[in-house]
């Protein structure tokens, strides 16, 4: 009885907390834009694309922010937000006959590249580099839900349960998309099994 | 599980997508990968490569998302106006330039009919009247158009037009 009123007290608290956060747009987008990005352009592979939907993320956020029930993170929710985008902008793709190549289509394996680490030896950067470049190669040939779970597990680092929030997925499921994920990882880099 | 089976099997997905994320409570998968060579190898592998790929990705974002800035409260308010808040907004935008716009063309019209009523001077009734009069005497020494003409206006067939133009010729 106690345990419960004490989860609820926890958990009011916390979305009050998180609304508070919520109201101030300047500083949710301050905070969260970049995860966000990285996280819909692994999705999409499409940097300008990705950008406009981190956009529309938060404006959804701002405009349905007292539906936040807080059982969640902020981070949490918002990536539920952006992957729900992504889904939806997906479904509209696959009905048009015409499919533009897109101009600003970004290849992931060259994030991979972008910037120096300033802490190691110029060999040791080309080979971080080109470890980076393999993995992104990688997940690019994976399914958007494993891609998602993987993404999700080791860059966002979230636990099961968040992730099964975030894919609004039963966890069992979110455990299959990212094991395969990480046997097709295994696999392609030259794994035992 | 006992010592020989950690060491002869190797670790199944679960276990290596634990310990890549950093996870440390299968006590079975850590004593394994203490004396596998093998699963050590490729857990360093896989791992040092994911996290490489996480902070250079992460830098990247870093740097690209400053163009992401935040949206202005006019447009956040616009933007989640509800649908028929909008469409309300919108009718009422158009009703407005409506109303607007005819109410300036009533004004225009009744300014030209205004102009229009106001302006024949004598000269002008006298000059009209003597060009009617002229169309008048034209029409009148010439029968044959006349009849031609009236033939056309009923409507009727080609034959009478032809014959019409028969009786101007003769």
């Amino acid at each position: 009885m106690h345990m419960a009123m004490a989860t609820d007290i926890l958990r009011l608290t916390s979305r009050e907390r998180a609304l508070t956060e919520l109201d101030d747009i300047e500083d949710l987008v301050q905070t969260h834009r970049a995860r966000l990005l990285r996280f819909v352009t692994f999705s999409l592979g499409d940097e300008d694309l990705a950008a406009s939907i981190v956009q529309d993320c938060f404006v959804k956020a701002w405009a349905n922010r007292h539906n936040f029930r807080g059982d969640c993170s902020v981070q949490t929710w918002l990536h539920s937000i952006a992957l729900n985008l992504v889904r939806d902008y997906q479904r509209t793709q696959k009905f048009r006959f015409w499919k533009q190549v897109r101009k600003t289509a970004t290849d992931v394996t060259e994030i991979a590249g972008m910037l120096p680490s300033a802490a190691s030896s110029p060999e040791e950067q080309l080979l971080a580099r080109e470890r980076a470049r393999e993995v992104a190669r990688i997940l690019e040939t994976l399914s958007l839900n494993q891609r998602t779970a993987f993404v999700l597990r080791f860059q966002e680092e979230m636990d099961l349960g968040d992730i099964a929030k975030t894919m609004g997925m039963p966890i069992n499921t979110v455990k299959t998309h990212l094991h395969r994920a990480v046997r097709t990882v295994r696999t392609r880099m030259g794994g035992q099994r | 599980m006992n010592a020989q089976q950690i060491t002869s099997q190797h670790l199944t997905d679960e276990q290596f997508a634990s310990l890549v994320a950093g996870g440390r409570r299968d006590e079975d998968a850590c004593q394994h990968v203490e004396g596998c060579e093998i699963c050590r190898r490729e857990l360093d592998a896989v791992g040092v490569a994911v996290n490489d790929l996480s902070s250079f990705s992460l830098r990247w974002a870093e740097q690209r998302a400053a163009r992401i800035q935040a949206p202005s409260l006019w447009a956040l308010n616009w933007k989640t106006l509800p649908g028929w808040g909008a469409t309300m907004a919108a009718v009422l935008i158009f009703g407005v330039a409506l109303g607007t716009h005819i109410e300036t063309s009533n004004q225009t019209v009744a300014v030209q009919t205004t102009h229009t009523m106001a302006a024949p001077t004598a000269d002008e009734l006298a000059q009209d009247n003597r060009l009617m009069r002229s169309i008048d005497d034209e029409i009148n020494e010439q029968p044959g158009v006349q009849m031609a003409v009236s033939a056309l206006d009923d409507g009727s067939s080609r034959t009478v037009r032809h014959h019409s133009l028969h009786e101007v010729s003769n």
